[in-house]
């Protein structure tokens, strides 16, 4: 799976459970920009491990700042070439 | 679904959910909950009442519930148990609850008053609206919105009530599956809906020039202390002379009573025979009617939408009528209104609930 394909994924994820979205989402779109509540968080997370068949652990589910980091987060889990692992080992 | 006899269910047809919910709304509401805001907007509607900040701290909510969210557990456990699913819907706790109801009511209406959500299986909203005019007595209220709502009907739930061997079977005929008081009674047919009904403090009431069905006079409750299944004639022939002590009511002065009748073999009789203990020999002249003949067992919804028709009967000086009685039984030996509706001038009323565990309540309400 290329970047692109879960950049793609991932706002279409968000979108379906922002369903009142203030910003555009996009890519450097934060979640405070979105005021992204907690519901809509954890629904959007639901929603990527059954899109992506992963499973986002809660620390990294809390974590989650903006659309980058959860594009980021869900690359190295479903291991797109070129993803930068060295943020899971600097962890 | 697949059965030795085959059982039917009295479904709410046509509920648009789409047409009254945003989905974001609907995204955070089992159907009990849906039926239960829809059924509150109604209420709110007909009484007149004019929302202000004030007034909503002033106003609350009482609902009963026997299932909570039975269509979110059933759908959560079929993920997990039959699909094998390793999670399920983050908003499922939040639907599955027997509080939502209550809650989204207070957050629809905007009504920031006391919030109650009980759950006495069959008797759940009259124990609600009883405990509502409770609230307004103590004065921490002056209007309570107060009612029941329920969506029990899911393959699960179904299945286990078929378990317990007390529901109806479709027969020739599936609109003549419940037949309480009738000889050939076969048991209960399980329904879902929701009645929401504004409790005020009378002189709120009267200074607004609301328009009121009746009083609420009096509220009955006890418990049988004896079989969680297995009714006694004791426990709810208590509840009704609390009803009517309350009332201070004669037995003499009640024109009606809207049985709990669920057309079970064991609840009608004892009924019956409470009835008789109550009344002595005043219960022949008693209207009576089971209109679960008709609309169902709504569970815990059942009491509101009972106490609904009652009245309304008294509004429109008619009995509702016990549906599907094809013939007297000898242990039910008052005039249950058999098929059709009649006139008579209801002064008072009682309706009836009683529940598994041993549950009762009664609701004596009079005409103005």
């Amino acid at each position: 799976m290329l970047l692109a394909e879960v950049e793609e994924k991932v706002i279409a994820a968000i979108r379906k459970n922002k369903k009142d979205a203030p910003v555009p989402i996009e890519v450097d779109t934060t979640f405070e920009q979105l005021k992204m509540a907690s519901l809509d968080v954890i629904c959007t997370v639901f929603e990527l491990e059954e899109t992506f068949n992963i499973a986002i652990p809660d620390d990294a589910a809390m974590n989650m700042r903006s659309v980058r980091d959860v594009v980021n987060g869900v690359a190295l889990l479903v291991g797109v070439p070129g993803t930068d692992t060295s943020v899971e080992s600097s962890n | 679904m697949e059965s030795r006899s085959c059982h039917i269910a009295a479904e709410v047809k046509n509920f648009d959910a789409e047409a009254n919910f945003s989905p974001t709304a609907l995204s955070l509401m089992d159907r009990f909950a849906q039926f239960a805001v829809h059924a509150a907007r109604s209420a709110l509607q007909d009484s007149g009442l004019i929302w202000s900040e004030e007034a909503s701290l002033r106003t609350g909510v009482s609902i009963g519930s026997g299932y909570g969210g039975a269509e979110s557990y059933d759908a959560s456990y079929r993920a997990l148990f039959a699909n094998k699913a390793s999670r399920v819907h983050p908003l499922t706790i939040p639907r599955l609850m027997h509080h939502s109801g209550a809650g989204h009511i207070t957050m629809d209406l905007h009504l920031k008053g006391p919030s109650l959500s009980i759950s006495t299986a069959c008797a759940s909203s009259t124990h609600a609206i009883g405990e509502a005019f409770r609230t307004i007595q103590a004065d921490a209220a002056d209007v309570m919105f107060a009612g029941g709502a329920d969506a029990p009907i899911t393959f699960g739930v179904l299945k286990c009530w078929e378990g317990l061997r007390v529901l109806a079977s479709a027969g020739k005929s599936p609109a003549e599956a419940c037949r309480p008081f009738s000889l050939d009674r076969e048991g209960m047919v399980i329904g879902e809906g929701s009645a929401v009904l504004v409790l005020e403090e009378y002189e709120h009431a009267r200074s607004r020039g609301a328009r009121i069905y009746g009083e609420v006079a009096g509220y009955g409750a006890s418990s049988d202390a004896a079989h969680i299944t297995q009714p006694t004639v004791d426990g709810p022939a208590r509840a009704m002379s609390q009803a009517l002590k309350e009332a201070r009511v004669s037995p003499d002065q009640v024109d009606y009573i809207n049985a709990h009748g669920t057309g079970t073999k064991l609840n009608d009789v004892a009924e019956t025979k409470a009835i008789h203990e109550v009344f002595g020999a005043g219960a022949a002249a008693l209207s009576i009617s089971s209109t679960k003949s008709m609309h169902g067992h709504l569970m815990g919804a059942s009491g509101a939408v009972e106490l609904l028709i009652t009245l309304l009967g008294m509004q429109n000086r008619v009995v509702p009528p016990t549906a599907n009685y094809h013939g007297p039984d000898p242990e039910c030996d008052l005039d249950y209104t058999p098929n059709q509706a009649r006139q008579r001038t209801i002064r008072v009323a009682l309706s009836n609930s009683f529940a598994f565990g041993g549950s009762n309540a009664v609701l004596a309400v009079k005409s103005l």
